[in-house]
């Protein structure tokens, strides 16, 4: 008894280093839209610097994970748990090198002119960031109902790239000037599509670790 | 509580009665205890033992079962206090303005009031015993809440949320098992402060530009150019258009402030709103038609009276419509309509303009806002911000949609009459 109490008191301290290690990459990609928005170079830079905590922030929950299971041999799903939570810190620690990667886009921009005015990057971000945040509420919750909502979400970020895509190639057509500035805004709209895919990957492992069954939910169109 | 309390009392008050009984009985040689258990109970009440008014005629047992009585009393009033202080507790955290949390060394709340329920989106039950960071959803937040448990020292910070444009200011305090934590929402604060500092950046902005050619030319016919009389005719005519210019704003930002503070009342009188709009119409035609734009009024002539000041309802329709034509590219239309909802009228001006971004759309009735700051558009920049403040006097509404490339309308609502 007193060994279940412990695990599940270390269990949890992970689970809420995930929320905050969930908080920093959701930041990090509101954020890396606004420095976009803002041309805030300074934001950019802060950005990339913080992706270095993002990072940490993995090695040391699976560090603690790791722990876990040499300490405590846990069976079944206690097991699961820690399987899963070990996937999830992965794809959130490639979701912040995604914002990091807008960032970095970012300081190529510059301070080039505007192409047009950001609408649909900014809805596809905050799509993303939302997706990001039920995914979590989901997995600390075992609502497996959220985690298939948000996984169904993904097509809404989908069309949103689309769009981008199709309006974006249309102004390389009509003027070649718009190349360079067009072609890394399409680079900035990949990496939120990018994004909210593994956002599905942490729901798929949210509906593994409570079911105890490995499905593919949705597929994605890309 | 209370409850236990006062049980836990009785069974005690019950048991040393009957143990006191019990000695009695058994030997005449307890009375000394009796004697010790009876001062025991009077200290407890504080009443002195030469109290001969509260003294039993029968013997010692009655005296103790006395000193008990009162025992009895003085801590029902004190759970009675007790109580009390905790139902005034609990109304100053329900109508706080703050959010206030406790959590425990661990970081997991054990109270929240209603503000910080409404605050995190979350409902008591469900937050009580949870971790603070699966309340907040924030890292920053949850790291000041982490570094006072910590370090036992007062931590406080402020915190954009992830995922939206609110600012709030965590202080969280030691306590001697957990912390107390004060939550408390910045946004409007925020908004504010960006407000006064764009409006003396504008402000500063717009009387530099005038002031500037005024000094350029002056400086010129300082030079020589005061020789030349055709050069100085027309420099002192560029200096008299600039000094209108600044003659109009300084009365134009006296005039808002009067009707700000409501120092200037309206004369309110039924009034044919239709009427008001063709005379405006006609009015800016000429300049729209210099602008290569078409002034369309679309405005049945049967509209219910409208309770409005005539002067004030025509400045508001001159400044709007003015606007539209500041910002519709040749060829473009503008259109007036009118739509009669319940007790008000709504006239809405509509462009086929360059629009505006969403961002800028709550900011455009601000003094001196300008949605891209390098093209000025030739006005004082306080046209909206009157308007604004004209309808709200007259208890309407004014408000902007757009859509960039495609328009903007901006529409306010006048009340009707009462017949």
């Amino acid at each position: 008894m007193e060994m279940r109490t412990a695990f599940h008191k270390r269990l949890r301290e992970i689970q809420n280093d995930i929320l905050a290690m969930g908080s920093m990459v959701e930041k990090a990609i509101m954020r890396s839209i606004e420095a976009l928005k803002n041309r805030d170079l300074e934001m950019a830079h802060r950005i990339i610097a913080e992706d270095q905590k993002i990072n940490e922030k993995r090695f040391d929950i699976e560090e603690k994970c790791i722990q876990l299971i040499a300490t405590q041999q846990p069976m079944a799903s206690d097991l699961r748990s820690i399987i899963c939570i070990l996937n999830i810190i992965t794809e959130l620690e490639r979701i912040g090198d995604y914002a990091e990667g807008i960032a970095k886009i970012v300081i190529m921009i510059g301070d080039e002119p505007p192409l047009k005015p950001l609408i649909d990057v900014p809805r596809m971000a905050e799509k993303t960031a939302s997706m990001l945040h039920r995914s979590l509420e989901a997995f600390v919750t075992c609502d497996t109902e959220t985690a298939r909502k948000v996984v169904s979400e993904d097509n809404e970020v989908d069309a949103l790239y689309d769009q981008v895509f199709r309006e974006l190639i249309s102004f390389m057509v009509e003027d070649p000037k718009t190349i360079t500035r067009a072609t890394r805004l399409i680079w900035v709209a990949h990496n939120l599509e990018r994004s909210a895919d593994r956002v599905t990957n942490i729901c798929e492992r949210v509906v593994y670790f409570v079911t105890g069954k490995m499905e593919e939910i949705g597929a994605s169109k890309y | 509580m209370e409850g236990i309390v006062l049980a836990l009392l009785i069974l005690l008050t019950l048991a040393s009665i009957s143990i006191t009984l019990l000695l009695l009985r058994r030997a005449s040689a307890t009375r000394e205890g009796l004697r010790a258990l009876t001062e025991m109970a009077r200290r407890a009440v504080d009443t002195p033992a030469d109290s001969s008014a509260r003294m039993a005629p029968g013997g010692k047992v009655e005296e103790l079962a006395e000193a008990l009585k009162l025992w009895e009393a003085k801590l029902k009033s004190i759970t009675g206090d007790l109580a009390e202080e905790r139902e005034k507790l609990a109304a100053i955290l329900s109508t706080i303005g703050a959010g206030v949390l406790l959590v425990n060394k661990d970081s997991e709340v054990t109270m929240l009031n209603q503000t910080a329920e409404r605050l995190f989106g979350v409902s008591g039950e469900s937050a009580l015993g949870r971790p603070f960071i699966s309340l907040a959803r924030d890292h920053e937040m949850d790291s000041i809440v982490r570094r006072c448990l910590e370090t036992n020292e007062k931590q406080v910070g402020a915190v954009q949320v992830a995922g939206s444009r609110r600012y709030l200011e965590l202080a969280a305090t030691p306590l001697s098992h957990g912390a107390l934590v004060l939550v408390q929402d910045l946004t409007n604060v925020r908004r504010l402060e960006k407000m006064r500092r764009d409006f003396i950046g504008n402000i500063s902005h717009e009387l530099r530009t005038p002031i500037a050619s005024l000094k350029a030319l002056v400086e010129t016919l300082q030079d020589g150019a005061i020789a030349d009389k055709d050069v100085a005719q027309d420099f002192l005519h560029r200096m008299h258009v600039e000094t209108d210019k600044l003659a109009q704003m300084a009365s134009e930002l006296s005039e808002l402030s009067r009707i700000e503070s409501g120092d200037s009342p309206l004369k309110l009188k039924p009034l044919d709103v239709t009427e008001v709009a063709r005379r405006v119409v006609e009015r800016l035609r000429p300049q729209a038609e210099r602008a290569q734009l078409e002034l369309i009024l679309d405005m049945p002539a049967n509209l219910p009276p409208v309770m409005g000041d005539e002067d004030r309802v025509e400045q508001v329709l001159v400044n709007v419509i003015h606007n539209a034509i500041k910002f519709t590219p040749p060829k473009g239309k503008i259109t007036i309509s009118s739509l009669v909802e319940d007790d008000h009228v709504l006239i809405s001006v509509s462009d086929t303009g360059i629009g505006i971004p969403a961002d800028d759309l709550p900011r455009i009735f601000e003094r001196f806002y300008k949605v891209d700051q390098a093209r000025s558009g030739g006005g004082t920049g306080l046209g909206l911000a009157i308007a604004k403040h004209i309808v709200q006097a007259h208890g309407g509404r004014i408000w902007a949609e757009s859509e960039e490339g495609k328009g903007t309308t901006v529409a306010f609502s006048l009340p009707t009459a009462k017949s």
